[in-house]
């Protein structure tokens, strides 16, 4: 008897509240903020009073290193806990909710830490779909936040 | 800056070309090939390589910058993805602050947004802004 996604997705509930990814840190350096700002056609970034870059609220370092990339380039971070759902082979990004705290500054190392905060089934028009919610939460090295970021993936 | 419900957001408009896509992927360090492989795009299903979900915010957090100016900072943003983004396309960001409260001394707006290409609405989006003080940059 095949399992249904309902009953998979009840497997897959156990995650809630584990890390998505073992805690990763980077520096973050004055290009990485530079070269984000050429791609996107931002406008230049700010300096504090002492002369700091201070990054667009929409920036992040390169975390991404080391693990395997696949065929797609899909990158799985080393100790990710990739989530796969037999039949729903297509994971689209539905959408993102961020909370700002502070900018992250040139200078200044930032620790991410990811948790699996959701997922649950909802009904398509093609089917079934998984959603699967993952809490990304950036801070620098003394504790202060920087920003928490809920990003919302979609199996189908 | 005096910040009042109805004031409009842009319209600001983007067109990330596949340069950009490039350069966005490897200032991430990120390299999923439906963001700038043409070929691999076609192979899963899409006609063109598509915009990164994070570009688009990038795109939604300047068009809120370009309004607000120095005064506001951007406390929270959310946005969901309703279309395909492709590369080329004119992408406008537009929208209109829909809440103004005061908040501790300062302004705090709720804001809403879209991104469309021509007619066709891609992203919509929620964002608060708060100015400090009395709004004066």
């Amino acid at each position: 008897m095949s399992v249904t996604v309902a009953e998979q997705v009840d497997a897959l509930q156990q995650l809630i509240g584990s890390a998505a990814w073992p805690e990763q840190q980077v520096e973050v350096h004055e290009a990485d903020i530079l070269r984000y700002v050429e791609a996107t056609n931002s406008a230049p970034p700010d300096r504090d009073t002492d002369g700091v870059l201070l990054a667009p609220p929409m920036f992040l370092p390169p975390f991404a290193v080391g693990g395997t990339i696949g065929e797609d380039g899909r990158r799985a971070r080393p100790g990710e806990t990739v989530v796969v759902v037999p039949g729903l082979d297509r994971r689209l990004m539905a959408g993102c909710e961020i909370a700002f705290s502070a900018p992250i500054r040139a200078g200044e190392t930032i620790v991410a830490s990811a948790t699996f905060a959701e997922i649950y089934v909802k009904e398509g028009r093609s089917g079934p779909m998984v959603l699967v919610v993952t809490e990304i939460r950036y801070r620098n090295r003394d504790g202060e936040d920087r920003r928490i970021e809920r990003w919302t993936i979609i199996h189908r | 800056m005096h910040p009042a419900v109805g004031d409009a957001i842009g319209p600001v408009r983007y067109q990330p070309t596949l340069t950009n896509l490039v350069m966005f992927a490897a200032a991430m360090w990120e390299f999923q090939r439906i963001h700038f492989d043409p070929a691999w795009a076609r192979h899963e299903g899409l006609d063109a390589p598509i915009v990164h979900g994070p570009m688009l915010g990038t795109f939604l957090a300047q068009a809120l910058r370009a309004w607000a100016g120095n005064a506001g900072r951007l406390e929270q943003l959310r946005w969901r993805n309703e279309q395909l983004a492709y590369v080329d396309h004119e992408l406008e960001v537009e929208g209109q602050v829909t809440q103004v409260r005061e908040v501790d001394g300062g302004m705090v707006c709720d804001c809403m947004l879209i991104i469309r290409a021509g007619a066709t609405q891609l992203v919509s989006a929620e964002a608060v802004v708060r100015f400090s003080g009395s709004g004066d940059p």
